[in-house]
């Protein structure tokens, strides 16, 4: 069973219940991330200097290699702040579901 | 939904940051001690140099205590780059004057790091850095009786023989 996170324009990250693995759709590809791989591919996405890469005369695309599943991703600018909110919003909704759930462990031992 | 970040990411960010920096605090500590072993080694102090290989291997085994802490938390730990440590030195006192420098500046920030637990309510790693706490304390007390040593010998030629046959001999047996 999957269950949607975050949703932006043309990508959005699903939860597999049963793998605990996430699901990244982008332009109808599909990349699947362990916790740990969402991690570190977020923390490539938020070291990207923008500004850099404005200024550079090459074309303003970036190329991320993802190690998780070999494949690589080739963003423009537009698209790596598209990845940023959805990364961001993704992990505020993982930590959001966190508080909850403490609150709901409460309840494992009812009695 | 599944609480995946519970799970298989057990610390707070803030805390993997701080507990990543302490890493790469201790790695740099191991290559400083190396680097006084190596300055006492080839002057002739070698209970000295003893003493700050050990020195060098404690440090190496905080690093590996702390690392691997964050693995067993299913978080990242980050292999450190380390920085050039000071290889040249007026005298052997002088050593050790950095080396407690360097034990108060080590202590503070395992103290910062236990501020931080309190902060977020991470009861696991405040009981985790506890022996980091303690083991300061023995390491702070060792370094300043080193220095102590001076002030009752001296450091003329035969004051520093006479060092040389005390340092290893120097530890913490704190009263039980
Ligand atoms: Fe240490
Ligand atoms: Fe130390």
């Amino acid at each position: 069973m999957q269950e949607e996170i975050f949703k932006t324009k043309r990508a959005s990250i699903k939860q597999c219940e049963l793998t605990d693995s996430f699901l990244l759709t982008f332009e109808r590809e599909e990349f699947v991330f362990k916790l740990c791989d969402l991690f570190a591919f977020r923390k490539k996405i938020m070291a990207l200097d923008l500004i850099a890469l404005l200024e550079s005369s090459a074309p303003d695309v970036e190329i991320i290699h993802l190690p998780n599943c070999d494949r690589f991703l080739v963003l423009s600018l537009k698209e790596i702040l598209e990845f940023r909110e959805l990364l961001n919003g993704t992990f505020n909704t993982l930590a959001l579901n966190s508080a909850v759930r403490r609150i709901f462990r409460r309840n494992v031992f009812n009695f | 939904m599944k609480d995946v970040l519970r799970r298989h990411h057990v610390l707070k960010d803030e805390i993997v940051n701080i507990i990543n920096r302490q890493i790469k605090m201790e790695a740099h500590s191991s290559a400083a001690y190396l680097a006084m072993a190596a300055w006492c080694d080839v002057r002739g102090y070698d209970n000295s140099a003893e003493f700050f290989f050990r020195q060098s291997e404690e440090e190496r085994k905080h690093q590996l205590k702390l690392f691997h802490y964050l693995c067993d938390m299913e978080c990242d730990a980050i292999s450190p780059s380390i920085g050039d440590s000071q290889h040249e030195f007026g005298t052997l006192r002088e050593v050790f004057e950095k080396a407690l420098e360097h034990e108060i500046a080590v202590s503070d920030s395992i103290h910062e790091i236990v501020g931080e637990t309190r902060k977020y309510n991470d009861v696991a790693t405040e009981e985790f850095m506890k022996w980091f706490v303690q083991e300061q304390i023995e390491e702070e007390y060792v370094a300043r009786r080193a220095l102590e040593l001076f002030d009752l010998l001296g450091e003329d030629k035969i004051a520093l023989g006479m060092f040389e046959e005390r340092i290893l001999n120097v530890e913490y047996n704190g009263r039980d």
